[in-house]
């Protein structure tokens, strides 16, 4: 199985198990349910999740990453460092991000992109070659 | 203590305001960035000042917080946690924006408490006060 541009939740959870994230596809599973869900809350959308899987299989991370989800629906993630990094990615839709990210020296890293709606591969490419120890490529 | 501002009492940099992070936006015990994002529509971060409940006890002082927001209609959810920020150390955590914390007094809810300087969709802001938190304690 492969991601595609109509890819649910369901198999978007799928694809993270067989890769062994269980954790992730469980939280995902969660956050696209109505467990929780105040009045006027939405569960989190495919696109939303389909642009998290894009992002989150294309780098590697020592980071511990966690799932929340806005009440419109957007996957909001965060990656947790021992130090003082911490980067936190809404993912709008399938293709566009809005990030911040803190760079060892606990300074805002400086990337174009951040704090704007941003192009999810551009954004991807500057947080993976930035020299913060953030992300790197995952070997394909 | 507090001091005098036009629009409120201005909290001293030794106070400490809650402020509720939905089930959804809670991992592993830490909040995620979007429980620090402002709604559309709202000019401030909503939270609850600490110290009005007891000077330094959280056995009473959550309580007292969750309590006065379900006496104004407020639904929290036994999953949700209350974030708990220190006037001192997430101002100076937050680079780049002007944070003050202002008790709202209002009748209703006299412990009410906003964090003003917070642009709307502020990607920076959410994921410094995301990592400010030192403790997240169960709503219930």
């Amino acid at each position: 199985m492969a991601l595609t541009s109509t890819s649910t939740i369901a198999e978007i959870s799928a694809l993270l198990r067989e890769k062994g994230e269980e954790e992730l596809a469980d939280r995902l599973d969660y956050l696209a349910s109505d467990e929780d869900l105040d009045p006027g809350e939405s569960p989190a959308t495919a696109e939303s999740a389909r642009g998290f899987f894009e992002f989150f299989t294309s780098v590697d991370s020592e980071g511990n990453v966690g799932l929340g989800c806005s009440p419109e629906g957007v996957i909001c993630a965060e990656w947790r460092f021992q130090d003082k990094r911490a980067v936190g990615i809404w993912f709008l839709d399938t293709e566009r991000v809005r990030f911040s990210a803190i760079g060892k020296d606990g300074e805002f890293v400086d990337i174009k992109e951040r704090n704007k709606i941003a192009d999810r591969s551009e954004v991807t490419k500057a947080l993976a070659e930035l020299q913060q120890e953030l992300f790197v490529w995952r070997p394909s | 203590m507090a001091s005098q501002l036009s629009e409120g009492i201005s909290l001293s940099f030794e106070h400490n305001v809650a402020r509720y992070c939905a089930p959804r936006n809670i991992v592993s015990g830490n909040p995620i960035p979007d429980a620090f994002n402002l709604r559309p529509g709202e000019a401030f971060l909503s939270t609850n000042w600490l110290e009005y409940f007891h000077p330094s006890d959280k056995q009473l002082q959550i309580p007292g917080v969750r309590r006065a927001l379900e006496g104004k209609g407020f639904r929290v959810n036994r999953n949700g946690g209350f974030a708990i920020l220190n006037v001192r150390n997430t101002t100076q955590a937050v680079t780049g924006a002007s944070l003050s914390f202002v008790l709202l007094g209002q009748a209703s809810d006299p412990s009410h408490a906003g964090v003003f300087g917070i642009p709307e969709d502020d990607a920076d802001i959410a994921v410094a006060l995301a990592k400010s938190v030192r403790e997240l304690h169960p709503a219930m």
